[in-house]
């Protein structure tokens, strides 16, 4: 790395996690800026959370991404290594986040959070930002991040991954970056960004692949089983997450959300629980 | 007759809209019991032997007891496996 002019250099700051990005390629700089600006943060960073983007020379023919000088990825486009680099940001946030955290996308109506937990693949990044674009507020389409003191949810505003399949449904044309799977989106491109903690009054189970939308109510103990079994980092404070979600899972509402359209579900939930 | 129960007392008890979960320290498990289940844990209080347990579950489900008799045995059978029942 000591041969790295680093032309960028940038720190960013993910659910408490300080970050360093460099790069010897200018052209990363502006892409960073679109994507992560938001993120920006003084905080100095671990070597272990330093990520480099080097541009290919005679040495590597190829764009290489470093995470703690170990190589995380390599490809021939710039654009590849900087999807790259926002899945290890995120990988590296969540594992380093130490309260609780679930996988599921939230959005906002009304001042007030709606999580919908589903493992990956399951649509949820296309139902969220469907969901932002109808006029939902975004807090994240990744992890629910609920602060144990106050049982409200932190947003993490990351960028949008979503497929060509999923831009081309929901009708998004442009991306900042993109790779061969995925084209990156920024969360204030399709509606708005919700920087405050939010008290948490809906979880929504999203089924994908049914024609018609529906909502039905599911209890309590469904929404405490679902949430414990999404949880990232539950195994770090087992108890601590067992009171916290049971306590939670007894406020909220729980639903279970079938659809085919995300546009369509994304008009249901405003009416039935804005 | 042996009687069910009482429960493990290293278990963490919480009742979640109505319903019981149970937290496992020992082994880092959650069960959720969904409201069947929930009844069946609370009679499990070492006080009440089997045929009184599915006595009363019956006249709370308005069942007879020989209609429910499997499931409730079958639910105490899963909490002794569990090692949630001390007998």
């Amino acid at each position: 790395m000591s041969d790295l002019v680093r032309v960028v250099d940038a720190r960013y700051e993910l659910l408490d996690t300080p970050f360093r990005v460099a790069s010897n390629d200018e052209a990363v700089g502006p892409l960073l800026n679109e994507l992560l600006g938001h993120f920006a943060s003084r905080r100095a960073a671990r070597s272990a959370n330093t990520l480099v983007i080097r541009q290919p020379d005679e040495r590597r023919p190829q764009f290489s991404l470093f995470r703690d000088c170990q190589t995380v990825y390599r490809g021939e486009e710039r654009q590849g290594a900087v999807v790259a680099l926002l899945a290890e940001l995120n990988r590296r946030a969540i594992e380093s986040f130490d309260t609780f955290a679930a996988h599921a996308a939230v959005i906002e109506i009304g001042g007030r959070a709606i999580a919908m937990p589903a493992e990956s693949g399951h649509g949820k990044t296309t139902l969220t930002a469907a969901a932002v674009m109808s006029g939902f507020g975004y807090l994240s389409d990744e992890a629910l991040c609920i602060d144990p003191q106050n049982q409200r949810v932190r947003p993490y505003s990351r960028p949008l991954l979503l497929s060509d399949h999923s831009r081309d449904l929901l009708g998004i044309e442009s991306v900042v970056v993109r790779s061969a799977q995925e084209g990156a989106v920024v969360p204030s491109d399709l509606g708005r960004v919700v920087t405050d903690e939010l008290p948490l009054e809906h979880v929504v189970f999203p089924e994908y692949g049914h024609d018609a939308a529906t909502l039905e109510p599911v209890g309590a103990g469904v929404v405490m089983a679902e949430l414990l079994k999404m949880s990232f980092n539950n195994y770090k404070d087992p108890k601590g997450a067992f009171e916290l979600i049971a306590s939670v899972a007894g406020r909220v509402k729980g639903w279970r959300l079938t659809y085919g359209d995300p546009f369509e579900a994304s008009a249901l939930m405003a009416a039935e629980l804005g | 007759m042996t009687k069910v129960g009482p429960t493990a007392e290293h278990l963490i008890e919480t009742e979640v809209g109505g319903d019981i979960s149970l937290y496992d320290p020992t082994s880092e498990r959650v069960v959720v019991l969904n409201a069947t289940a929930s009844d069946i844990w609370r009679l499990c209080d070492g006080e009440q032997t089997l045929d009184e347990v599915i006595d009363l579950i019956a006249k709370a489900y308005d069942q007879r007891p020989d209609e429910i008799r499997p499931h409730v045995t079958t639910t105490i059978e899963q909490f002794r496996e569990e090692g949630f029942l001390v007998s």
